[in-house]
């Protein structure tokens, strides 16, 4: 109990409280600083930064691309080039004492050495993230530099949303793959590490379904697992150097007990994410078999049921009306993106004769469509075919795409309000193509008008 | 205390010492055990059975009170490039819980004036000459004002200028605080030494003054002017602590209790000649054989 000398009456509460953040104020978060200064200062963090930062130049670069699309492109460029860079950062971060020769002189010193090598994982993940928003800013900056003339329709060319968002979800699989080098660092040295995030990628590229899915956390719903993960992981480093460096036993309960707990907690939600909530395989699923199993040989367009921005499952047969517009759309396909634009312009000139705009997005991910939707503020359906998995042709990717028989993208279809297919452009290039489209539209939309007075 | 490696290697043999303030020397050949002994001392080396204890606090239990009173720079230390070597010395002054940074300031202040690097503050660690980093290394161990300093090999690869500036600051610091400095070099031993501890092969060979140990051989040194042809039989027969070129031939100095030879002169001992005398004897006991 903290005592005032003077009065020998207990000390507020704030008194207690006042040596722990005068530890964290004036002496943890200047180690932090430092960390930060070394991580900046070596010849490998400047290397890693000039080139995140010039493959953001390049990822927007592209003409026309629009501030969604790039942010989208900084993500997923980010997270590759990152994990791999993270590797020798963080490698470096968890064996300097042994590769400057400073460790006896350093650990010497009364400062306990869990806390400093915490402090330092959390100082190299800090340069690690400030090196990703570096890359998402140059990606932003070069695609409103370079970026030209947006197409009509694809929304504001100066949104902050959109990096900030990607900026946002990179954060999670870089703290992972950072905490997990500095702990495969810290217990060995470099090349395991290498190996074991080596084996992450090759899980995610070419993995199919549920291994894939378990260990995809660019996913965004994959986040919460994952930032559990590494924080077991953290712990798990603190204890095994105080083990090393002999401050403490090799099972220390204050430290081991919290870190088991975040690494089942965090693979039972991953399990759990994977197997309930996110996107199930989809191709075992019934709906997802009959999806697959439709085609379009009497010319009716196939049936769906698929998640839209809001996150609503939404079926063909909940939209009342008609004709349909549906479009096959990628963010992996840059040319595809040239399709958003487009739906909006023709959402907004038709919606209020019927007609119903659906872009599906061939994504793994739900989030995408929706975040798309949100920084470049369409209002036309966008839905997400959660099913999507790695395939050699678009058309194998999902069984809709399957059904659809999508053999590149974008793929825009057109069906009266009886479903029947008027128009199956599957590919869509270059104004002249939209114009296409757009006489498709115009005539059906006639057609249906007479048919309506006709009926009337 | 003692100190046996895995794999069976006896680096310390059990030894048992006491240590006042004052500058202590421990000297002996490579191998001798000297750095095992400072590792353990320093809290970074678990003995193998004993212990020590310093200011009553003991190295396997206290060891963070031990370390707040500890300086300690390893033979062989680097610095993390990135930094300045006021930088270097604010993050150590850091590890060594000195938190307020006005007291910090201060500390790297006094501790680069010590060493006589004011000038040298911001410039990078990684661009330092060998003689400025064992300087700074030297002054990251006095931060904190340590009341056991534990250096090992303070002067090895300093031009002589350096070491008579390391040495000159040794001794002056060791007026109020127990230095413990190991060297295989005999005139920092004798520039700086209160006392002297000789080490062989992980055993305890003598813990003396410098002054005992030259009185210890007092009579037993021998100047013997000699042909070039004469020294193999001289070598087989005594122990050689100098071989000098002389104005006419060679002179040659030896350690025994008689020579036998008409220039033979008995000379007054030096350090090196005391040391060498008691390494030697201790290889003759162990039935060793002499490489001098």
């Amino acid at each position: 109990m903290v005592v005032d000398s003077d009065t020998l009456v207990p000390a507020p509460a704030w008194r207690k409280v006042a040596p722990a953040w005068d530890a964290i104020s004036r002496l943890w978060l200047v180690l932090l600083r430092y960390e930060v200064l070394l991580a900046w200062r070596s010849r490998l963090g400047m290397v890693v930064l000039v080139v995140c930062c010039l493959a953001g130049v390049l990822a927007g670069a592209s003409a026309g691309l629009g501030p969604a699309p790039a942010a989208y492109r900084a993500w997923r460029l980010g997270s590759l080039l990152l994990s791999f860079l993270a590797l020798p950062l963080m490698a470096l971060a968890a064996r300097r004492d042994d590769l400057t020769r400073a460790g006896d002189g350093v650990e010497s010193r009364p400062q306990p050495v869990g806390g400093r090598m915490l402090v330092r994982l959390a100082g190299s993940v800090l340069f690690i993230f400030a090196v990703y928003a570096a890359m998402v800013v140059a990606t932003w900056l070069s695609q409103l530099v370079f970026g030209g003339k947006l197409p009509e329709g694809s929304g504001p060319r100066f949104s902050l949303l959109a990096p900030a968002h990607a900026f946002v979800y990179g954060l999670v699989p870089l703290l992972f793959v950072a905490t997990l080098a500095f702990f495969v660092s810290s217990l060995s040295p470099n090349p395991l590490a290498v190996a074991i995030v080596g084996v992450y990628w090759i899980l995610v590229l070419v993995g199919r379904d549920y291994v894939s899915r378990v260990f995809d956390f660019s996913l965004t719903q994959n986040a919460w697992p994952y930032f559990l993960l590494s924080l077991g992981l953290a712990l798990l480093v603190t204890q095994l150097v105080r083990w090393r460096s002999r401050e403490a036993g090799l099972w220390q309960p204050h430290l081991g007990l919290p870190a088991i707990l975040l690494l089942l907690a965090g693979v039972q939600m991953a399990h759990g994410l994977v197997q309930r909530r996110h996107d199930p395989p989809f191709h075992l699923h019934p709906v997802a078999v009959s999806m697959g199993g439709q085609n379009v040989r009497e010319d009716l367009m196939p049936g769906f049921w698929l998640p839209d921005q809001w996150g609503r499952r939404t079926g063909l047969h909940d939209l009342a009306g008609g004709p349909y517009l549906v479009g096959f759309w990628s963010p992996n396909e840059r040319d595809s993106l040239a399709l958003l634009p487009s739906f909006q312009r023709l959402h907004a000139r038709y919606a209020d004769r019927g007609l119903r705009v659906i872009a599906i997005c061939l994504a793994d991910d739900w989030s995408i469509a929706r975040r798309f939707a949100r920084e470049q503020g369409y209002s036309f359906l966008m839905l997400a075919d959660t099913n999507t998995h790695w395939a050699a042709t678009v058309e194998h990717s999902s069984p809709l795409a399957e059904a659809y028989e999508v053999s590149s993208l974008p793929a825009v279809y057109l069906a009266d309000r009886q479903r029947r297919l008027r128009l199956k452009a599957r590919a869509v290039f270059g104004s002249s193509g939209w114009e296409d489209v757009n006489r498709a539209v115009e005539s059906l939309l006639s057609e249906a008008g007479q048919g309506g007075v006709a009926d009337g | 205390m003692s100190k046996t490696y895995e794999g069976g290697v006896q680096a310390l043999k059990p030894l048992t010492m006491e240590f006042g303030d004052g500058v202590f020397a421990l000297l002996g050949p490579n191998g001798s055990g000297k750095t095992t002994f400072m590792r353990m001392l320093a809290t970074l080396l678990e003995p193998t059975s004993g212990t020590a204890r310093v200011d009553g606090f003991d190295i396997q239990r206290d060891r963070p009170q031990i370390r707040r009173l500890l300086g300690y720079l390893p033979q062989d230390f680097g610095f993390y490039p990135g930094l300045t070597v006021t930088e270097q010395l604010d993050y150590l002054a850091l590890l060594s819980d000195i938190r307020d940074p006005r007291v910090r300031r201060d500390a790297v202040d006094r501790v680069l004036t010590q060493v006589n690097m004011q000038d040298f503050r911001e410039r990078p660690v990684d661009k330092l000459s060998g003689g400025m980093k064992q300087r700074v290394g030297i002054a990251a161990a006095l931060l904190g004002s340590p009341q056991l300093l534990i250096i090992d090999e303070p002067t090895s690869g300093l031009d002589p200028e350096e070491r008579i500036r390391i040495r000159s600051l040794l001794a002056e610091l060791g007026h109020d605080r127990v230095i413990i400095i190991s060297t295989h070099i005999v005139a920092d031993v004798e520039a700086t030494a209160d006392q002297l501890v000789i080490l062989w092969l992980g055993e305890l060979l003598l813990k003396d003054t410098v002054e005992g140990l030259i009185e210890k051989t007092r009579g037993r040194v021998w100047s013997v002017d000699v042909e070039v042809e004469e020294i193999p039989r001289l070598k087989q027969a005594y122990t050689f602590t100098g071989v000098f070129r002389a104005s006419r031939g060679i002179q040659v100095r030896v350690i025994a209790d008689a020579v036998d030879h008409p220039r033979a002169v008995a000379v007054e001992p030096t350090l090196e000649d005391a040391y060498i005398g008691t390494i030697e004897a201790a290889r003759a006991r162990a039935g060793v054989e002499a490489l001098v």
